[in-house]
């Protein structure tokens, strides 16, 4: 694994050291765990066939494919930069696949997911990128915002014969949020470890992509949807009836801070726990911060709170290199 | 380690539960008939004791946790040889002992077998006693795999039930147990699991059912972070069932948040859905034997008999 720390200039700078790191980096390649660009597409294009009709410039788009741990997989990862310059919107949008064809546009590649979005800007952006050979986390710091994102595999509770391709893909806005500005502060803006609507989405045993879901609460119930624990189980307002959730759970005794795995908890359309996201932990943010590091034995770990949301139940520890 | 054989009472279970503490490292400070035909083992390992006393009505046997052991009253053979509590034993008089015990209500016996688990490398000791066929208790005691500086970490806990042989008796669900029946690390009515920690400079034994700055959030109670995760197994993608963490949490003395405390070592919560009681799930170089909670059979009112539905624990048959 290995973590690259820096400021870019703007959302498409940002996407230039990604690729760099990604295709690039000592560790990465002296680990056999360096990903290859299989292709870019630097013609800009209009497209405005998003739901919510407003037309994007799209300035650039990557298919990256990533060789797993083991160093033999193919995972393939699209990536593309667009702006729509009247509503202030300089964005990312993602996809998994389950190939890639020279011949394909962005929208005709083999099984692909839906779009996902990370929300940027067009100025200077302080970055973290924390990359092995299965996944990728992006977190963007974007005025006071986190935007983030997880590429790739995460660690399934089944063997390759069982379950190939488990692969996740999350930013911080979900279908129909392709014109999302960062500064957007409702539930359909958050981080991919306690998504929005369907926000972010893995690929089932069959190929299928599986839509995730926010913690209970007004927008859904944790009991009939797919959620990620430890945020998953709503809770309101401490220590309740309600269950779960991390809004009771503060640090740990000897004032440490708890790391709890991501859990990926399906309901539908079937009942699964497919297994965790690699390196996301739940924590909690009471007397932490974003940019918060902390070591554990010899590993060290990062914070970071939901997009906008800085309350002690929405934060999450990435563990570095 | 791992031990099974037949047992014909509580006492009984008891005896030969102190052959496998012994193996497992831990010392005997006592173990000897109380009483009026009661029966008291006291063990310790490290810090923890554990004081578990068969009632000579063989109706229950009880688990005490503690901080130490007071033999006084003891013959230098042990077993008693002074009276001093009004037909109670003095397994509740105990240094730091447990407010409440965990109670285990089996009968009288004979009983089909029991399975013990151990490991001289923890501190623990788990059992399963099958009470009779298809049906089953657990009791268990031991340290938690302390998270965040959780000392000491003591924890007691058991199956209670109204009966383990009438035909009417049933728990709804584990995280909210009606009728006097509880699982082991739910809470309940019973209060069927206590810890002992240091928090925020206080010593106390925490459990659900405390009143606030003690009270304790477990593995399989309302509210508990896995209650839901329970309903999502086994797998659909490949049938098996994932072995979820015992996981507790303790209230912090400004109350109403909590920590996290730690897991139970070596026994996890699983969903029964395609296993039958006493099948062995290997993961790797682990072997993992699994329980109901009572019996794997549907939960339903009054005319069915015990039953657990798929509430299950696992517990790793081959550690150290």
């Amino acid at each position: 694994m290995s973590t690259l720390i820096g400021t870019a200039s703007d959302y498409l700078d940002l996407l230039r050291q990604l690729r760099n790191f990604l295709t690039t980096d000592a560790t990465l390649t002296a680990a056999g765990q360096n990903w290859t660009e299989l292709a870019t597409n630097a013609v800009p294009y209009v497209y405005n066939g998003d739901i919510d009709g407003n037309p994007k410039n799209i300035v650039f788009e990557t298919y990256l494919r990533a060789p797993g741990l083991s160093t033999t997989e193919q995972i393939y990862i699209q990536l593309g930069a667009y702006y729509a310059a009247t509503l202030d919107i300089y964005n990312w949008r993602m996809r998994g696949a389950l190939g890639y064809t020279p011949a394909s546009t962005w929208f005709q590649q083999p099984g692909a997911s839906p779009d996902n979005y990370i929300a940027l800007w067009n100025q200077p952006i302080p970055f973290w990128f924390i990359a092995n050979g299965q996944r990728v986390i992006v977190v963007a710091k974007i005025a006071t915002d986190y935007e983030m994102c997880y590429l790739g595999k995460f660690l399934p509770d089944g063997v390759p014969g069982e379950y190939p391709y488990p692969l996740f893909i999350g930013g911080t806005g979900g279908p129909g949020c392709a014109a999302d500005r960062y500064s957007r502060n409702d539930g359909y803006h958050a981080a991919f470890f306690d998504p929005n609507a369907n926000g972010v989405f893995t690929c089932d045993a069959s190929g299928a992509w599986i839509t995730w879901n926010h913690w209970g609460g007004t927008y859904y119930n944790a009991n009939a949807a797919n959620a990620i624990w430890p945020w998953n189980d709503g809770g309101t307002s401490g220590f309740s009836p309600n269950q779960g959730g991390m809004n009771w759970i503060v640090q740990n005794i000897d004032g440490s801070y708890p790391l709890l795995p991501s859990r990926l908890e399906q309901s539908t359309p079937s009942i699964n726990i497919l297994g965790s996201l690699d390196g996301v932990f739940g924590t909690t943010g009471q007397g932490s911060s974003s940019e918060t590091t902390f070591a554990v034995g010899a590993d060290t770990y990062i914070t970071f709170q939901d997009t906008f949301r800085n309350a002690r139940n929405n934060f999450v520890a990435f563990k570095l290199s | 380690m791992y031990a099974t054989g037949s047992c014909s009472s509580p006492q009984d279970l008891l005896n030969s539960l102190k052959t496998f503490a012994l193996g497992a490292g831990w010392t005997v400070d006592n173990a000897g008939p109380w009483i009026g035909g009661d029966y008291w083992l006291a063990v310790h390992k490290g810090a923890c004791f554990l004081h578990y006393y068969a009632t000579a009505d063989n109706v229950a046997i009880q688990l005490w946790g503690a901080t130490g052991f007071n033999g006084a009253g003891l013959g230098a053979t042990g077993g008693f040889t002074g009276f001093n509590n009004s037909g109670n034993a003095d397994a509740h008089l105990q240094p730091g002992v447990s407010p409440g015990f965990a109670c285990f209500n089996p009968g009288v016996g004979p009983f089909v077998a029991y399975h013990f688990f151990g490991s001289t490398a923890d501190t623990y000791l788990h059992f399963v006693c099958e009470v009779t066929a298809g049906i089953f208790g657990h009791m268990n005691g031991g340290v938690l795999l302390a998270a965040g500086g959780a000392a000491p970490a003591i924890y007691i806990t058991a199956t209670h039930w109204t009966s383990f042989t009438t035909p009417v008796y049933w728990a709804g669900e584990p995280e909210n147990a009606s009728a006097g029946n509880t699982m082991a690390f739910a809470a309940g009515e019973y209060n069927p699991l206590f810890i002992l920690c240091n928090v925020d400079g206080a010593l106390n034994w925490f459990t659900a059912g405390n009143a606030s700055p003690t009270r304790l959030v477990a593995a399989l109670s309302a509210p508990s972070k896995t209650v839901n995760t329970f309903g999502r197994s086994p797998n659909t993608f490949n049938q098996l069932s994932v072995l979820i963490p015992l996981s507790f949490y303790l209230e912090r003395t400004s109350g109403n948040v909590f920590s996290y405390a730690g897991d139970a070592i070596d026994a996890r919560l699983i969903t029964m859905q395609n296993y039958a009681p006493k099948d062995e799930i290997p993961i790797g170089g682990d072997t993992w034997k699994v329980f109901p909670m009572i019996a794997k059979a549907p939960i339903a009112y009054a005319t069915s008999p015990p039953g657990s539905g798929n509430y299950g624990l696992a517990y790793r048959k081959n550690a150290a």
